[in-house]
């Protein structure tokens, strides 16, 4: 079976999951927004890891 | 974008959920982690740094000189440091991970000294020689906090490697404040000048590699400080090692020509961004951790 695209990421340095339907709302994300909107300027909240560090979650 | 799926390296079971309750990697998670980032130093292209470096302007090399010369002091001193915190594991699993952290430590020093070497031409005969030239650009609050402070931390747990409250500061004091707070605001924001003007691309992609070991670092403190933090009186230590120490930390980035003053400037950025961007990255990491500071979190 092909893998499904869940629209959360996580991260390869720490294991933080970006869902985007909480957001990230103490680092200025609200909820609604798809990974592929996050500035560039955002950071993992637990490592510091930059978006290029993250990965897709597929089921 | 990277396109592998997160099964193929790191345990679903660890992984509950975003940051309430979050529950995060294992030592083990994070050393098959870090076999599969090796990177090597001697590998790096530095055919067009040295030019770019000739190219600055004298304030633009002063500052670099200086944010990268605490890199480097850092990770050098870090390397044997870091020895009583790989003897305080409390399992092989966590043993295994702490000595891949010290060969981080280790392979960071080495970028620096080749960047010192390459680029700016030091010819210094050995390491140690070249050490006495860095360290003449960093800081006193710089020196404190490594030289007394980090030391007496890690000196403690040599002494007593099964005494958790030891521990606990040794790993609040590096990983929470040295690579969690100033290490990670410092890449973040020198990473960001070198992008933007398009100079140094070897160091620049040997930089990204060191911040990348620093994520799986500070990840690991946060998973030692999360796990022991649930008892008081080492969530006490935490807390007040902490409120020691972030004061010093914030000093550590001010520039010694900007000493004494309230703000500053370093490569564009203003001082407010540097000491909100250092501020929140361990506020959000607290709240991960479930540690709270009066008055910060």
């Amino acid at each position: 079976m092909p893998a499904v695209a869940t629209g959360r990421w996580i991260c390869e340095s720490c294991g933080l999951i970006y869902d985007p339907e909480e957001g990230d709302l103490d680092g200025g994300i609200p909820p609604g927004t798809a990974f592929a909107d996050i500035p560039n300027s955002w950071v993992c909240p637990v490592c510091g890891a930059r978006r290029r560090d993250f990965v897709p979650i597929e089921d | 974008m990277a396109t592998e799926t997160y099964e193929e390296h790191i345990d679903p079971a660890t992984v509950e959920g975003s940051l309430g309750g979050f529950k995060l990697l294992s030592p083990t998670d994070l050393y098959w982690l870090w076999e599969r980032q090796q990177w090597s130093v001697a590998e790096l292209d530095f055919a067009t740094d040295r030019s770019d470096w000739e190219a600055l302007d004298d304030v633009t090399r002063d500052e670099l000189t200086w944010n990268l010369a605490q890199f480097f002091v850092g990770e050098e001193r870090v390397t044997t440091a870091f020895s009583p915190v790989v003897m305080s594991a409390e399992t092989e699993e966590e043993e295994v991970y702490l000595a891949t952290q010290q060969v981080d430590e280790a392979r960071h020093t080495k970028l620096f000294s080749r960047f010192w070497e390459d680029v700016l031409g030091d010819d210094a005969p050995t390491l140690s020689k070249r050490m006495e030239g860095v360290r003449t650009h960093c800081n006193a609050s710089f020196t404190h906090l490594f030289d007394e402070v980090l030391m007496e931390a890690v000196d403690r747990l040599r002494v007593e490697p099964t005494d958790t409250a030891a521990k606990v500061r040794a790993i609040v004091t590096y990983h929470m404040i040295v690579e969690g707070t100033l290490a990670l605001t410092g890449q973040y924001f020198t990473t960001e000048y070198l992008t933007a003007k398009s100079v140094f691309a070897g160091f620049l992609e040997g930089f990204n590699n060191v911040a990348r070991d620093e994520h799986r670092h500070v990840g690991y403190g946060t998973w030692f400080l999360q796990q022991k933090c649930r008892e008081p009186q080492y969530e006490e230590v935490a807390r007040d090692t902490l409120l020691e120490l972030i004061p010093l930390a914030s000093s550590v980035l001010v520039p010694p020509k900007y000493e004494g003053q309230a703000t500053y400037e370093v490569l564009g950025f203003a001082s407010q961004d540097i000491q909100q961007f250092a501020l929140t990255a361990l506020t959000r990491r607290l709240k991960v951790i479930g540690l709270s500071i009066p008055g910060l979190t």
